[in-house]
């Protein structure tokens, strides 16, 4: 790497001379650090457990052994697997499509009013600043068959109680609702700037025109934010697709594997016994499923931009 | 963007918003109420809602938590300044860290040109860092800091925590360094100040709000963080939110505990939300719409 390269960019055209040769080594030194940081704990320690893929290591073992393609044979034969694949996929559409209709159809509100907007943005965005673990037990509390308030709303106005955390259906939905309690802040909050940026003259014009307050919606201000929106869900789903801390406390993967998601499936069938291989295979699996996600996602938003 | 709004929309806006309030806060308001309730009352047959008037409040709870009352033996959260001091400077380092090496590499995206790699291809390659699973990192942390006998130990959890946070430290920062006036810093160049001078006297001092909220965010990030705390401590250097999962295998649900302590470990955050919440949420958005 040439360290002495001009700083042609320095949006600068008065820069001396002197210093354009300083930034050459600045340029390096402000960015290295955080670079190399990121590729000793982030990218090393990957491609480390993709030797994993084809050993084995367990518990007392001092080195990994070789054991070929057996990690990866062993994964794809895994009814379980292929379960805990389709049911992430369910869940992390589930829960982003919910979030993003919510968290829009309240952001739409939160514009239409003035007085408590400002506090209302910091209310609806407590419950992303807050540990997954605690507000795991938080849901546990209110989820509870017998004593939790929900179940008890829901006799009151004469409907059946619900087995929330325990039945095949139910537990998958369940962890979703705490899914949109805590994450819906996220398109919400985001969405509304993305509202707020819009220019209000636009509207004006059309208002003039005569455009009803639904043609407002679906024909200037869906067409604008999309892209935002669009985004917003992507991150969304990306971070979704990671569930582990709210299966860990309210269902364990349970009832039978009725919510062993991708992340925590990896944790039950490798870490926990120890299999470190096996682990490392379906982290792989996971690292290569969202990357096909990705991609396609970035495709799909790359169309909607050009249209 | 304001706009004439009928009466109906806006009524319509509030019901909308009153909901969404409702279903936002009353989980919090139900755990803090369980934290002051007696076993007696929480196994009540019907729940009840209104302190002073459906059931008598009481502090036990956390008398037992915090190792005072006699149900602490099932109930307590063991070493309680330990695990407090364990998760602070886990949070506190590894979000330092993060906002020094994030700021640095921050200002040199939003201030240098690199041809090699364009600066956007650099950004870009920071923030795919978060989308990484972290269960990924899981088994490679484990065998590699195992390997040098420092599994169950803080210094590890900063390190990973750092690496953790780095990327949206640095996307946040990004924002803030280019909209932050060039001038200022090429004034004090031409009279002789070097790079250093320019980012260390003028440009982190005009940013120290973008830093404090970058701060903040990693320093929530990495208190709430409960993967790695969970794979990588044993006992000496658990964190909070490890401690209070241990509760999960507690026969029986003991809500009036778990709730005081859901409560301890949440109480960070929260006064951090309460105290610059709105800071926070333009950080956050910020970073996802632009």
């Amino acid at each position: 790497m040439s360290t002495a390269q001009p700083a042609l960019a320095t949006p600068a055209p008065r820069a001396t001379a002197s210093r354009r040769g300083m930034d050459g080594y600045a340029k390096y030194i402000f960015l290295l650090p955080a670079m190399l940081y990121l590729l000793i704990l982030g990218l090393f320690p990957l491609l480390f457990s993709l030797r994993l893929v084809f050993g084995a290591w367990n518990a007392g073992q001092k080195n990994v052994t070789w054991v070929g393609l057996d990690n990866i044979q062993r994964l794809l034969a895994d009814s379980r697997f292929w379960g805990s694949f389709w049911k992430t996929l369910s869940y992390v559409a589930l829960a982003a499509g919910l979030e993003l209709i919510l968290g829009f159809a309240v952001a739409l509100a939160l514009l239409n009013v003035t007085r408590g907007r400002s506090w209302m943005r910091v209310a609806f965005a407590f419950p992303m600043l807050l540990p997954p673990i605690a507000v795991s037990f938080t849901w546990k509390m209110l989820f509870d068959f017998n004593r939790g308030p929900i179940n008890y709303f829901l006799e009151t106005l004469g409907l059946d109680r619900i087995a929330w955390l325990a039945g095949q259906n139910s537990a998958l939905l369940s962890l979703v609702i705490v899914d949109l309690w805590q994450w819906t802040p996220f398109i919400l909050l985001a969405s509304l700037a993305a509202l707020e940026s819009l220019p209000v003259e636009l509207y004006e014009a059309a208002t003039v025109d005569g455009a009803s307050r639904w043609n407002l919606l679906w024909d200037i201000t869906l067409p604008l934010v999309k892209p935002y929106l669009v985004a917003i869900v992507l991150l969304r789903a990306i971070d979704a697709f990671k569930v582990f801390d709210t299966i860990y406390i309210l269902t364990g993967g349970g009832p039978g594997t009725a919510t062993e998601l991708l992340t925590f499936y990896a944790y039950v069938a490798g870490f926990r016994p120890f299999n470190m291989g096996f682990t490392a295979t379906v982290s792989w699996a996971i690292v290569i499923i969202m990357s096909i996600i990705f991609l396609l996602f970035l495709r799909a938003f790359r169309r909607l931009e050009e249209a | 963007m304001s706009l004439s709004i009928g009466r109906g929309t806006k009524i319509l806006s509030y019901i909308v918003l009153i909901a969404w309030a409702f279903f936002t806060l009353f989980p919090l308001y139900w755990t803090i109420i369980t934290s002051v309730k007696t076993q007696s009352a929480v196994s009540a047959p019907n729940p009840t809602f209104i302190p002073w008037v459906q059931f008598e409040p009481t502090l036990q709870p956390f008398r037992d938590i915090f190792g005072e009352g006699e149900g602490y033996g099932v109930s307590g959260m063991g070493d309680v300044a330990r695990l407090f001091r364990n998760s602070f400077s886990a949070a506190f380092f590894s979000a330092l860290f993060a906002v020094v090496l994030g700021a640095m590499a921050a200002y040199a995206l939003s201030r240098f040109r690199y041809r090699r790699w364009r600066n956007n291809d650099i950004a870009f390659w920071f923030i795919s860092q978060r989308m990484m699973p972290p269960i990924a990192l899981v088994v490679p942390y484990f065998l590699l800091f195992g390997r040098v006998g420092l599994l169950d130990s803080v210094p590890v959890l900063i390190a990973v925590y750092t690496a953790m946070n780095l990327p949206l430290v640095i996307w946040l920062l990004r924002d803030y360094f280019q909209d932050l006036p060039i001038e200022i810093e090429e004034a004090s160049m031409v009279d002789g100040t070097s790079r250093y001078g320019a980012f260390f006297r003028v440009a982190l001092p005009l940013a120290v709000p973008g830093l404090v909220v970058a701060f903040l965010f990693a320093f929530v990030f990495a208190w709430n963080e409960f993967l790695f705390g969970l794979t990588l401590t044993i006992d000496q250097a658990k964190t909070l939110p490890v401690q209070l999962a241990g509760n999960v295998t507690l026969r029986g649900p003991r809500y009036w505990d778990i709730a005081a302590q859901g409560l301890v470990v949440m109480l960070p955050p929260l006064i951090i939300a309460l105290l610059v919440g709105r800071y926070i949420v333009r950080g956050l958005t910020l970073g996802a719409v632009k």
